[in-house]
């Protein structure tokens, strides 16, 4: 009797074990979550005030996915530092997936590249979660590998991923609606993380802090933004909570242009809790500073 | 019938491992500074060449030359396999010529070092270049909630051999000219030879603790030894620190203490015979450093270095230094400056300046990850 009842309790443990589920960044972690449900318990490496692009890999990392089923990557070479962390697990059976796999790509250079172009990523901009349209595909990417790891789960991974793009669509209609008047508003970023955002939104980039992606702002460049600022009559300096704000409080100073922090990821900005709150907050700011 | 089955695995496990994309290929270079009281020198440790990649979906490989500037002298510094995901009982492997898992700054290359050189005690321990050697590697993944590996190595190599690239090079010219006798000398190289290939083995247990989001620190034991010379083993402890809270800021805090007994054969290639016989006697030495860096911002960091011997060249050692460096663009060159004061014996002293640029073209930069 008691043999069976240990059977039975080993049997309920494994029916009821969730699908583990790490990723690189915040914003896959939180469509993960809303297409697992209850049936997948997930954890990111990167936190959403983390820069994506570096994150130092940690053992402790290594043993979040020797525990792990599936492993979402952002791909395109931005978290490179994941096949560190996925070799150092040790996890045979862990299933590795590229989110970017489906993603229509911007930016992606054409003839030669180098380091002199700065930290150029050859396959394209990897920031394409910035996009709705593009959460979409991802959710779809999610589900299809928590279908093949969690068969019981399809239908429920199915019907999540339906919900979650309506959802996405409902929001997407509201966004574009609601913020139509940031068309065409010109804008000047930080760093290059932006053009699937502004693309969709319809944001005027007129220029960045970084003159070549990762490369920090000369004298020369400074100066040139100056310029451009004045003449162009920019409002707005929009930088990731990560960068220092040293070059554009520079800016700010001589030409009283604004400085507002987006939120690159969930989590980077404290309103940010969830992807919908995360496109929310960065239309919002914008909105607050571009249309005053 | 088994010469073919064999032959047949192995062309099948070359053709499986072939591979349809290049390695990583990368190049480092860098210019060196010396001063002191009575000279000024510039010089270059030469080039790094290396070329890491998967070979098939569970192992990669990793190839390290160094071309020294002295002679053109082409070293081997590292070529090995490793395999991570493809052995069960989460085990790992390394095989081929590489720095075994024995305390941190073995396995550091020597263009991470914010203070441009390893600490002479460690350097005298270990070698000038650390510690490599031909071998066999396993290390385990220990089932603890933390991150906790135990390594073996088993090295045909002893600590303390390998290149020794100018002070290997002056050693050689000084003995060379006391053993004029040439049948002597080769005798005692001959001897030299057979104490470094006898085959050692190395142990490290290793734990890393997340403190929090920004607080790590890791901690290890270590232990070698040549297998049938219990006087030679050395073991040891290591420390290392870091508060990280936010993408540029840290401060790190790295040391190490190593105790064994300086056997007999490790005199001999430091001394001249006569030398010799007066010294002997086993004895424990005991070497350490720590060092403290401060990464103020995304470009400038700056620290402190402190290294012990109770014994270096039959005296005690000790120096103190600062540091600060430099790297403006992503660490694909980075500018390095240092001084320091050292202490040999009661009452020697001297005080010296390094500086150093150094600088990547590829994917493996000078930093530590």
């Amino acid at each position: 009797m008691n043999r069976i009842i240990l059977i039975a309790a080993i049997a309920l443990h494994i029916l009821s074990a969730k699908v583990s589920v790490v990723t690189s960044t915040t914003d896959l972690a939180d469509i993960a979550s809303m297409i697992g449900g209850d049936r997948v318990k997930v954890v990111s490496i990167a936190r959403g005030t983390q820069d994506p692009h570096f994150v130092e890999v940690l053992p402790s990392y290594m043993i979040k996915v020797k525990r792990a089923d599936i492993y979402f990557k952002v791909g395109m070479e931005l978290d490179r530092w994941a096949q560190q962390i996925i070799d150092g697990s040790r996890n045979r059976k862990l299933i590795i997936v590229d989110c970017s796999k489906d993603i229509p790509r911007l930016g992606i250079p054409e003839g030669k590249i180098d380091a002199s172009m700065g930290d150029i990523h050859r396959y394209g901009n990897p920031h394409y979660w910035l996009d709705p349209e593009n959460a979409k595909i991802i959710g779809g990417t999610i589900a299809e590998a928590l279908s093949q790891a969690d068969i019981g789960g399809k239908s429920i991974y199915s019907e999540n991923l339906q919900q979650f793009s309506e959802e996405i669509d409902e929001k997407l209609q509201s966004w574009m609606e609601n913020y139509s008047d940031l068309y065409g508003q010109k804008i000047i970023f930080y760093h290059n993380t932006w053009p699937y955002f502004t693309n969709r939104f319809g944001l005027d980039v007129v220029q960045f802090v970084e003159p070549k992606p990762g490369i920090m702002p000369t004298p020369g460049h400074i100066e040139k933004l100056i310029s451009v600022i004045t003449e162009q009559q920019i409002k707005v300096v929009a930088m990731e909570p990560y960068f220092s704000d040293k070059a554009p409080k520079f800016l700010a100073e001589k030409t009283g242009v604004r400085i507002i922090k987006m939120a690159q990821s969930v989590g980077a900005q404290p309103p940010a809790k969830s992807y919908v709150e995360m496109i929310n907050y960065n239309l919002e700011i914008l909105r607050s500073v571009l249309l005053k | 019938m088994k010469r073919t089955a064999v032959l047949l695995a192995l062309i099948e496990t070359l053709a499986f491992s072939q591979t349809t994309v290049n390695p990583d290929i990368s190049f480092l270079g860098d210019l060196l500074f010396r001063g002191n009281k009575e000279s000024l020198a510039l010089s270059t440790s030469g080039l790094e060449i290396a070329a890491q990649g998967y070979v098939n979906p569970f192992a990669r490989a990793d190839l390290f030359v160094h071309i020294h500037d002295d002679e053109g002298t082409v070293e081997i510094e590292e070529a090995f396999l490793t395999i991570e995901r493809g052995l069960p009982f989460n085990l790992g492997l390394r095989a081929g010529k590489f720095r075994p898992d024995f305390g941190k700054i073995n396995r550091e290359h020597n263009h991470t070092y914010h203070y441009i050189f390893a600490p002479r005690p460690m350097q005298s321990l270990l070698g000038e270049e650390m510690w490599s050697s031909p071998g066999v590697e396993l290390s385990v993944l220990m089932p603890l909630p933390w991150y906790s590996k135990l390594s073996f190595s088993a090295m045909q190599n002893e600590m303390g051999g390998g290149h020794g690239h100018n002070e290997h090079i002056d050693e050689k010219n000084n003995i060379e000219k006391e053993w004029q006798d040439e049948e002597k000398w080769e005798e005692k190289e001959k001897k030299n030879e057979e104490v470094a290939n006898s085959g050692v083995m190395a142990l490290r247990f290793s734990n890393f603790f997340e403190l929090n989001d920004i607080t790590h620190l890791e901690a290890g034991l270590n232990h070698y030894r040549p297998p049938h010379e219990k006087e030679a083993t050395v073991s040891g402890v290591d420390l290392k620190f870091k508060w990280r809270p936010d993408k540029y800021r840290s401060i790190t805090a790295q040391g190490e203490v190593m105790q064994g007994g300086e056997k007999e054969e490790h005199k001999e290639k430091k001394y001249h015979d006569e030398h010799l016989k007066q010294k002997n006697e086993k004895e424990a030495v005991t070497i350490a450093y720590g060092w403290v860096n401060i990464q103020l911002n995304k470009i400038w960091n700056i620290g402190l270095i402190v290294d012990y011997s109770s014994e270096l060249d039959d005296m005690e050692y000790m120096s103190f230094g600062g540091f600060i460096g430099f790297s403006p663009v992503e660490e694909s060159s980075v500018f390095r400056f240092r001084i320091q004061r050292e202490y040999v014996g009661n009452d020697k002293t001297s005080f010296s300046v390094l500086g150093q640029i150094i600088w990547s073209l590829g994917p493996h930069k000078p930093h530590r990850f």
